[in-house]
């Protein structure tokens, strides 16, 4: 009887394997190589070794509301742990807001009309283009922001850090008192910083360590300062890391079927990484995806023109930076003003703009515009790639496998 | 008693044995067709699609011999491992105990599940110079 058993199981198992081991082995090295060959470098090759004791005053300074001139936004009020260093809602909610997350639509404050970008590797050597329409970038020898020939580092991550601060809603507060500020030019921009330095200067929890750190007397100290302090924190915070993939391609770590598949599809059929290549997951170049226009949009009523902001050529005009893929699945809601709500949804924005969007009660401007980016995205290598549901989910799942902790935890109070 | 009995036992066990394959046989095919016939339309389309975006991408990529082209016929080419699953599928269909014969009118019925007309099966079948 036991040979029996015995006997039909062996049969079971000799005449109906699921699939060749063959067939596994080859999937697994082409991912390996398309990774490679897409750009994946060992984590630790692009990280930039910091000062601790930077690191250490930045990271105070990230999580204290005195940068912002209201005393009520600190860069740690919409980069959150909880929500992948971002704030998990679809635009920003800036000066005049409290909480974390949506009480902060709840309890009311200024809206932003971006969504806020996560810090992941965005201090890492390679990552110059900053921020969704690339206003600050680094190209060769120069670095192009709205500083001009002014500008206060060579480090783009330096110069992007010193932007909240004077940035109208984000954390420079829009009320009464301040309109003589509120002139959006680098020497309004200038009395600000010398007003925030002052009161860095002032704080015994602020001023003397960031006057160490910068191995400068407290009175010389500049408002770049506190920038090169913030970048650092950020550099070596939200450095990239291994990650599972890392491991995957550079430690043989096994992958299970369903990111080898989703691997498989972002490399393959279903082109992500034609532009989400190289070490952080994103050419850093500029593309249209047709995603829904939430909020007024950074040129007003639903309209947002993205890279035409900064370089004013109308071959730019709603174009947006590609967004990195490290740590994607943490940071929703996706897109540049937040329309994509899930990872499923934004993949399927990719290649099927029109699958849930527009709605017939949609806003005649938001479907002009959507209209506009269709356009673009007519040009790029995505129309004509054709995934099911299964697919997507499975590139959510390899997608998972880019994920990793930050080294410190961010607090805001 | 047994003596008696186990020849005829045989016999009949036998008799019945083939009587049953030869009618459960078809219900088996069938049963095989009937569940695998979506997994394999599906394998079907995603092959022949994974096969067109490749020949595209090849003749991109002489039109246009730039980066971006070679980006996408490498990517086409992983693509084509959906074909290598449509394979290793219709190689278990026949594991499963389906003829050639009977494979390949699945895939008949794959190309032709969303003919609406005989316009569509002309499509499908008409030769082309």
């Amino acid at each position: 009887m036991k040979f029996a058993i015995k006997f039909w199981l062996l049969l079971i198992v000799a005449v109906f394997p699921i699939r060749p081991v063959f067939a596994d082995d080859l999937r697994t090295r082409t991912l390996q190589r398309a990774a490679l060959e897409a750009g994946l470098k060992p984590a630790k090759s692009t990280n930039i070794a910091v000062d601790p004791f930077l690191v250490d005053i930045g990271k105070t300074l990230f999580e204290s509301k005195e940068l912002s001139i209201a005393r009520d936004t600190a860069c740690s009020s919409c980069h959150l742990d909880q929500f992948g260093s971002a704030d998990g809602l679809p635009v920003a909610i800036g000066t005049e807001a409290s909480g974390f997350g949506n009480t902060r639509i709840v309890n009311g404050g200024d809206i932003i009309p971006r969504n806020v970008l996560p810090l992941w590797g965005r201090g890492d050597n390679g990552f110059d283009v900053l921020f969704w329409d690339g206003k600050v970038e680094k190209k060769q020898a120069s670095l192009i922001s709205q500083f001009g020939k002014g500008v206060p580092s060579d480090d783009p991550l330096v110069v992007a850090a010193m932007l909240p601060p004077v940035e109208i809603g984000e954390m420079f507060i829009d009320a009464d008192g301040t309109d003589e500020f509120q002139t959006e030019t680098l020497e309004s921009a200038t009395v600000i910083y010398d007003l925030l330095i002052e009161r860095v200067k002032e704080n015994s929890a602020l001023g003397p360590k960031l006057a160490s750190a910068s191995q400068k007397e407290i009175q010389d100290l500049d408002f770049v300062d506190v920038a090169n302090a913030l970048a650092a924190f950020i550099r070596h915070n939200f450095r990239v890391q291994p990650t599972k993939l890392h491991r995957f391609v550079f430690q043989d770590e096994a992958l299970t079927k369903s990111e080898i598949r989703g691997g498989l599809l972002f490399y393959g059929k279903g082109r992500c990484s034609l532009c989400h290549n190289g070490p952080f997951f994103s050419d850093l170049a500029f593309h249209s995806i047709p995603i829904q226009q939430i909020g007024f949009g950074k040129n007003g009523f639903g309209v947002d023109y993205g890279r035409f902001n900064v370089t004013l050529g109308t071959k730019d005009q709603h174009l947006f930076r590609t967004p990195p893929l490290l740590n994607v699945t943490k940071t929703g809601p996706y897109g540049h003003s937040g329309g994509a709500n899930t990872v499923s949804e934004v993949i399927t924005a990719h290649f099927d703009p029109l699958r849930y969007f527009p709605k017939p009660e949609t806003d005649l401007v938001v479907r002009t515009e959507l209209y506009l980016r269709l356009g673009k995205w007519t040009q790029s290598v995505l129309p004509g790639v054709v995934l099911d549901d299964e697919e997507v989910k499975d590139i959510e799942t390899f997608l998972k496998t880019l994920n990793y902790d930050s080294e410190f935890s961010v607090t805001s109070k | 008693m047994r003596l008696v009995f186990l020849p005829v036992s045989f016999w009949s066990g036998l008799s019945l044995g083939i009587l049953l394959s030869l009618l459960l046989s078809p219900s088996w095919k069938y049963g095989v067709e009937y569940f695998g016939q979506a997994e394999f339309s599906n394998l079907t389309f995603k092959c022949d699609n994974a096969m067109r975006v490749h020949f595209v991408a090849k003749n991109k990529v002489a039109e246009q011999p730039n980066e971006l082209s070679v980006q996408e016929l490498k990517a086409s080419e992983i693509g084509l491992l959906d074909c290598q699953e449509y394979d290793l599928y219709r190689k278990k269909l026949i594991r499963w105990g389906l003829s050639e014969n009977e494979v390949s009118e699945m895939a008949l019925r794959a190309t032709e599940a969303k003919g609406k007309d005989l316009r569509e099966v002309i499509k499908t079948h008409e030769i082309r110079y």
